[in-house]
């Protein structure tokens, strides 16, 4: 099932008169993976709720395959594009398989009964999540690393088109890191259109095939492109309002980014 | 989860009513009084007590406690804090401050020399409400419309803002509660104390018709949206991303819990712990899936409360109130329950 979601011009603020963002525009289609970076306070993970429909833009438009979000019903709207906030701290725990069939809700009755069908699919996505082994285990039980498999598992059990993930991998060590952004990436070469909020720019670069940039300084994107094309030095250095370098990574040959202590730069 | 907790639950439940309908200081039997009424005999103290006093007694035990149970289940996943109780918002506290005002009212009014002032305080009877419970229910109402007024700002509602609110609130409520002690009569102390330890020995059949309709219609709105509370327990974000409207979630949980407990505080007095152990207790057996936890929830808290208006009528000679012997079984009981879980779930 393909899907295509578009932000266009979207501005919005949490406190009048102090614009979080302004005019930011980016597409989201199935098959790609796209990153949003940008420093602290940027507005990426205001822009990824809009995307996902959780915030209402205060202007500009988004649209799911052409229909207005704001028309569209809120299980409707969870069938195709599911959205994974930064942090998940369940209040009590269930185990790995109960957690994922939460992922069906959007696909229930009103008794929330799960049928077979149900089960079939949290099982693929265990699967796909490669986390099969877990699924006996308690969730609260389990690793950081874990833990967002098996979230993610329990987005994918939505059966949507689009995901939608604000920061998966931040306080996770750098083999998981790695591990989550790779799977994101064969997700999207399965047919998911996959967005993801991310402050590591060197993993933007090394598994996105487009990035949006936005800025500390200003509510409006600074860049968007391939990573190639908007990890330039100067482009982030404004961005992020201090210098950054950009070199070639020695096996990947993607942009790699490093920065530096303004104090350092000064001398 | 054991698969055979369920039917556990259900047999004890169904077996403690059982208890409480035969549990009492004059021993009757079934048998006769099912005679008695087959025969119309013109005496029939068997089908009397049992139909005019355990009945309505063993039904509102389990109305309440199925109630009370329930909505600390509701309350602890809408607030996300598994030490919510019905009462966490304050509304026991403003239905005893309500019925307080109303004591020294009525006192007021039984001094008073206008014969139909005083009638109607002292008479007065809406469905199934005396004044003092009508009061009681009004006072939990301003508190529920006071706090969500307070926390349904933004376009969003708050549940830090509901919980510290109603916090407060109760607070407030309780030196009220001092004011009013101050003005009582030395007797009306005695009988409003009676009253805030709760009690569920009240005859005939009005105070269960007005459990009923308090109850069972928010218990079935509740247990409607079971799987939207599973999903509000790993955040509202996550909540809304899967298709669940939060704020209308949010709104309706706290609208009904509130409506339900101040119906059953009014009538039963602030019967305490039942709303905090029985849903941990049950979760213990049958894990957190809300669709199972809620309704096992009601029919463990019906018999968690027939069980202790067994134990109140039996314990002693004189039959003492059944909050005090929620407080001194549930107390203990809960500590248990944290320690066998190491805290881990609530770390």
């Amino acid at each position: 099932m393909s899907a295509h979601l578009i932000a266009d011009g979207v501005a919005f603020s949490y406190e009048r008169g102090q614009p979080v963002l302004n005019r930011a525009s980016i597409n989201i289609e199935s098959s790609e993976f796209t990153g949003i970076v940008g420093p602290n306070g940027s507005g990426k993970s205001t822009l990824l709720r809009i995307l996902g429909g959780l915030l209402a833009p205060a202007s500009g438009t988004v649209t799911l395959d052409g229909e207005p979000m704001a028309r569209i019903g809120h299980r409707m709207r969870a069938q195709r594009v599911a959205f994974l906030p930064q942090s998940v701290q369940p209040t009590f725990s269930l185990t790995v398989f109960e957690t994922v069939c939460l992922g069906r809700h959007p696909h229930l009755g009103a008794l929330g009964t799960l049928t077979p069908h149900d089960r079939d699919v949290a099982e693929r996505c265990l699967d796909a999540a490669d986390c099969t082994d877990l699924r006996r285990r308690e969730f609260m039980t389990l690793s950081g690393g874990e833990r967002q498999r098996v979230m993610l598992a329990s987005i994918l059990a939505q059966e949507p088109a689009l995901l939608l993930l604000d920061e998966p991998t931040s306080s996770l060590d750098v083999h998981h890191q790695v591990e989550i952004f790779d799977l994101l990436r064969r997700l999207a070469e399965d047919g998911y259109g996959v967005c993801v909020v991310t402050h590591d720019l060197n993993l933007a670069a090394q598994f996105c095939g487009n990035v949006l940039l936005l800025s500390g300084g200003s509510p409006e994107p600074v860049a968007q492109g391939t990573p190639v094309d908007v990890f330039a030095e100067t482009t982030l250095s404004e961005a992020y309002g201090s210098p950054i370098s950009v070199s070639e990574h020695p096996i990947e040959h993607t942009p790699f980014i490093s920065a530096s202590p303004r104090s350092r730069q000064s001398r | 989860m054991s698969r055979a907790a369920p039917l556990i639950i259900v047999i004890v439940t169904l077996a403690l009513a059982a208890a409480s309908l035969l549990t009492g200081t004059e021993s009757i039997s079934v048998a006769r009084a099912w005679d008695e009424w087959r025969t119309n005999a013109d005496v029939a103290p068997n089908w009397h007590i049992l139909t005019q006093q355990r009945l309505p007694r063993t039904m509102l035990a389990l109305l309440a406690g199925a109630g009370l149970a329930l909505a600390g289940c509701s309350f602890q996943a809408l607030l996300r804090n598994p030490l919510a109780t019905p009462y966490t918002l304050g509304i026991a506290s403003w239905g005893a401050f309500g019925a307080w005002v109303a004591t020294i009212v009525v006192q007021t009014a039984a001094q008073s020399e206008t014969g139909s002032f005083r009638s109607v305080l002292l008479h007065s009877d809406v469905i199934g409400f005396s004044f003092v419970q009508a009061a009681a229910f009004a006072f939990c109402l301003f508190n529920v419309g006071f706090i969500y007024f307070l926390a349904n700002q933004r376009e969003r509602l708050s549940p830090a803002v509901l919980l510290l609110a109603g916090v407060t609130m109760g607070m407030f409520a309780n030196a009220g509660i001092m004011l009013m002690r101050f003005f009582a009569l030395p007797s009306q102390l005695v009988n409003m104390d009676r009253w805030l330890m709760g009690g569920v020995d009240l005859l005939g059949a009005e105070p269960v018709i007005t459990l009923i309709v308090g109850v069972v219609p928010c218990a079935i709105v509740l247990l409607l949206h079971a799987g939207q509370f599973d999903q509000l327990g790993f955040g509202p974000e996550l909540a809304a991303g899967r298709g669940v409207n939060v704020r209308r979630l949010q709104a309706i949980t706290f609208l009904t819990c509130s409506l339900m407990t101040a119906v059953i505080v009014s009538k039963v007095g602030p019967i305490g712990f039942v709303g905090l152990i029985v849903p941990h207790a049950v979760r213990s057996l049958t894990g957190s899936r809300h669709r199972i936890l809620m309704p096992l929830s009601m029919a463990a808290g019906g018999a968690f409360l027939c069980f202790c208006d067994i134990a109140a009528r039996q314990l002693f000679d004189a039959e003492i109130p059944i909050g005090i012997i929620t407080a001194v079984l549930g107390g203990p009981f809960f500590l248990v329950l944290l320690v066998r879980r190491r805290f881990t779930d609530w770390d």
